[in-house]
């Protein structure tokens, strides 16, 4: 008896259907498990308290640009005469100005009509 | 003696008479008044200072329904007959428009109302949340209006109401002070429009305080006059709240909407009260640098501006005063 030609050759060939099958359901498994186990872990990560200081970023430069609102450039307003004169109260007694110690008061006020 | 005796018959009036400076303080135009003659006691018509006023409120009020400015404001299209008062008021209105370059003007009836000044300041609620309908426009010149001096007739086209404001007051400071000053120097104050005829019987300037609006109770400057007028405009008192937005009673008549400005306060002395009027609100609405260019543009004018922020700013000319 000999044996039938091409006997050892299906046993090839099933032993590379079996690889070739768990090679498939190890590289799906893997496919699909992968994005739960990031989501896993992006979920957890608020937990953990950050080790470093967050990395800030420089401020981008700016070009030096001046915005004229005017055709000519703003003038800085002076005071003329600083306010330095001490406050008088107001004068409510219907002082006429003469005499007295407390010195000439006005007549009367002005003020937002 | 005839004076004494009237003051004690009008105690609610708060006579008040001197031995030098005869005064008189009362209430009228919403405002606290005060009249004065720099003489001794004698035949005086400084009684019937009220009732000058009174008579020209009930002429020129926008608050009363039955003044005849009221009544003007209600005809359009038709020639109306004014009174000599009204007319006269209405004259200084323009000279003030034509003096500010429309930035003073009695055509701002309806921004006014709009912006929530629609009854007298002494009864206006400090907050209302009431919209009203938009005004359409927000200000036309007086020149939009129609005058007919022969008869002295005024027509009003639709759409503009006349309110005089401060124009009024500061002309009826200067009536009085005219009629005041026969019986010697006189000074009248309608609510801060201050009038004076000319030196006190002595030779000396009037010394007037500026109310300080950050201390109401003192004054923050004090000035020396003789013959003029000197008014303060400003957005201190006269102001209120409304939707949550803060309001005051100085329209731009430009945005028809309360002055946008960094004063806040301006106080002009000029050759008389009404000009001093007119031109503080003008300045007010312009800001403290264009006021500035505009006030040493005018040589007669001095002012005292005071910024938000509590700056003072002097005109040169004020320098006279101090």
């Amino acid at each position: 008896m000999t044996a039938r030609p091409n006997a050892r050759n299906w046993s090839d060939v099933q032993t590379a259907i079996a690889t070739v099958a768990i090679v498939t359901t190890l590289g799906m498994w893997n496919l699909f498990a992968a994005p739960t186990k990031t989501v896993t872990a992006q979920a957890e990560q608020p937990t953990v308290p950050p080790t470093e200081p967050p990395v800030t970023s420089e401020p981008a430069l700016m070009p030096q640009v001046k915005i004229m609102f005017t055709q000519t450039a703003p003038q800085t307003v002076t005071a003329q005469q600083p306010q330095t004169k001490k406050k008088k109260k107001k004068n409510n007694n219907n002082d006429n100005g003469g005499g007295g110690g407390g010195g000439p008061v006005s007549v009367t006020q002005t003020q937002s009509s | 003696m005839a004076v004494v005796e009237e003051a004690d018959q009008s105690q609610s009036l708060k006579h008040r008479v001197h031995k030098m400076l005869q005064r008189l303080e009362f209430h009228a135009m919403g405002c606290e008044m005060l009249a004065a003659i720099d003489r001794e006691a004698g035949p005086l018509t400084l009684p019937h200072v009220p009732e000058w006023f009174e008579e020209w409120e009930q002429v020129l009020s926008r608050f009363r329904y039955d003044s005849e400015l009221a009544r003007l404001n209600q005809i359009h299209e038709q020639p109306v007959h004014v009174s000599e008062t009204l007319w006269d008021v209405f004259r200084a209105a323009r000279k003030a428009e034509q003096m500010t370059d429309g930035l003073v003007t009695p055509t701002l009836l309806d921004a006014i109302i709009e912006a929530g000044y629609d009854r007298p300041f002494d009864v206006l609620p400090h907050q209302t949340t009431f919209i009203p309908a938009p005004v359409m426009t927000a200000s036309r010149p007086l020149t939009a209006i129609a005058l007919k001096a022969s008869t002295r007739t005024i027509t009003l086209p639709f759409g503009i109401g006349l309110d005089f404001g401060g124009v009024a007051k500061g002309w009826a400071a200067h009536q009085a002070m005219k009629r005041l000053q026969v019986e010697g120097p006189a000074l009248v104050n309608a609510g801060g429009d201050i009038a004076i005829s000319g030196p006190r019987a002595d030779g000396n300037p009037w010394q007037i305080g500026i109310t300080d609006p950050f201390y109401p109770d003192e004054e923050i400057e004090t000035l020396h006059l003789n013959a003029c007028g000197i008014a303060t405009s400003g957005k201190d008192r006269r102001r209120w709240t409304r939707n949550g937005i803060l309001q005051h009673h100085i329209i731009d008549p430009f945005t028809g909407q309360p002055a946008e400005t960094d004063l806040l306060t301006v106080t002009v002395v000029a050759p008389n009260v009404m000009e001093a009027e007119a031109a503080a609100k003008a300045i007010f609405i312009l800001g403290g640098r264009v006021g500035l260019e505009w006030i040493e543009a005018h040589p007669n004018f001095a002012a005292l501006f005071i910024f938000d922020n509590g700056q003072m700013l002097y005109s040169r000319k004020l320098e006279e005063y101090l």
